[in-house]
């Protein structure tokens, strides 16, 4: 499916990003990996906090491509957008949207249902996720990236 | 009102014998000594040997001897044999489904114990309930995950994996780890490895 049938689906609706809006998303991206970084956190919040920098990801990304997701489901959407808008390989979108549940059940549920390499693992990931969402917006939506983005 | 896929389990099997189809329905073209159902089912001899043979009666499964061994095995020409398959499969086939997913990570060493705990593994589990998959071993989210969500697509249900390497769920056991304690006292279901390899990885 394309970001039109999803916006056909109303799973996304139109919406026209502004430079400072990527900016602020990246500065909550950039913030929460700083903060999943620090080792004396719970492997459940690390990973939590390192989802969400996938999901700003995620959001911003969408955002450049001129839409954001529909109330019901928004997570989940955004997370699948990976795939139409940085063209994230299936198999990582898949494993992000597995955390989400999984992050949910650390939230509300459970504790403890994370070990130190799992949060390790998704760190990783996320860093270099980053650096595909910057090169693909490098290459497509110029205007939108933020000023001495690295 | 329609009944849930996990009534339909409960109304029609009960823990013992939802667990002895479960493993002889999930693997169709394996025959298992009795010793072995015993091991995997985690139930006793007398009610898993008690509900044996009434599945060999019906003519669901089959009873084979070689010399003194006994083998029993899901019989694939009995005239329900498919449907029962499916039941087993949306109900609760959850450990034989993941056991096929996971197999190639097992085969390889990348997991050396999985097993499911909550409410499935305590036959509690609702229409919405989640699989809790405990994995133990060198496989990383990234290997776990397109098994967990093959499983997923054949059971219609979500699967919750944790994926712990083995020197840090030890480290965690032994430091208090409330989740952890609760897993390996509680009930469980394993899909690769047995009770007491989990007593002795915990060691």
């Amino acid at each position: 499916m394309t970001l039109s049938d999803w916006l056909a689906s109303r799973w996304i609706v139109v919406h026209e990003a502004s430079p400072a809006e990527i900016a602020d998303l990246f500065a909550l991206v950039d913030r929460d990996l700083n903060d999943a970084a620090v080792p004396r956190l719970s492997a459940d919040w690390r990973l939590g906090i390192t989802y969400n920098a996938a999901l700003q990801l995620a959001i911003l990304a969408l955002a450049a491509a001129g839409f954001r997701p529909a109330r019901e489901r928004a997570h989940e959407r955004a997370i699948l957008s990976l795939r139409e808008t940085a063209g994230t390989a299936e198999a990582i979108v898949n494993l992000l949207d597995s955390v989400r549940r999984k992050r949910n059940q650390n939230n509300y549920e459970r504790a403890g249902t994370t070990s130190t390499a799992e949060a390790k693992e998704l760190y990783e990931i996320v860093t270099v996720l980053r650096g595909q969402v910057v090169k693909w917006m490098k290459k497509n939506h110029k205007a939108l990236i933020p000023r001495g983005l690295a | 009102m329609g009944t849930l896929p996990s009534e339909v389990g409960d109304i029609l099997f009960g823990r013992t014998r939802r667990a002895v189809l479960g493993l002889l329905l999930g693997r169709p073209d394996e025959r298992f000594h009795m010793r072995e159902i015993f091991r995997r089912v985690a139930s006793g001899s007398g009610a898993v040997q008690r509900e044996l043979g009434h599945l060999v009666e019906a003519g669901l499964v089959r009873r084979t001897s070689e010399g003194r061994q006994v083998y029993f095995s899901a019989n694939a020409d009995a005239v329900v044999f498919r449907e029962l398959q499916a039941i087993m499969e949306k109900t609760t086939g959850a450990t034989e489904v993941l056991r096929s997913e996971l197999a190639p990570l097992v085969s390889s060493g990348q997991v050396v114990l999985a097993l499911v705990y909550g409410s499935i593994a305590a036959g509690s589990q609702t229409a919405s309930s989640d699989v809790d998959l405990l994995v133990l071993g060198d496989a990383t989210l990234t290997d776990i995950v397109p098994a967990v969500r093959a499983a997923e697509a054949r059971l219609g249900r979500e699967v919750n994996p944790s994926v712990y390497p083995i020197g840090e769920f030890r480290k965690r056991l032994k430091g208090g780890t409330a989740f952890l304690s609760r897993v390996v006292s509680g009930p469980k279901l394993f899909i690769a490895g047995d009770e007491h390899d989990l007593e002795r990885l915990a060691r």
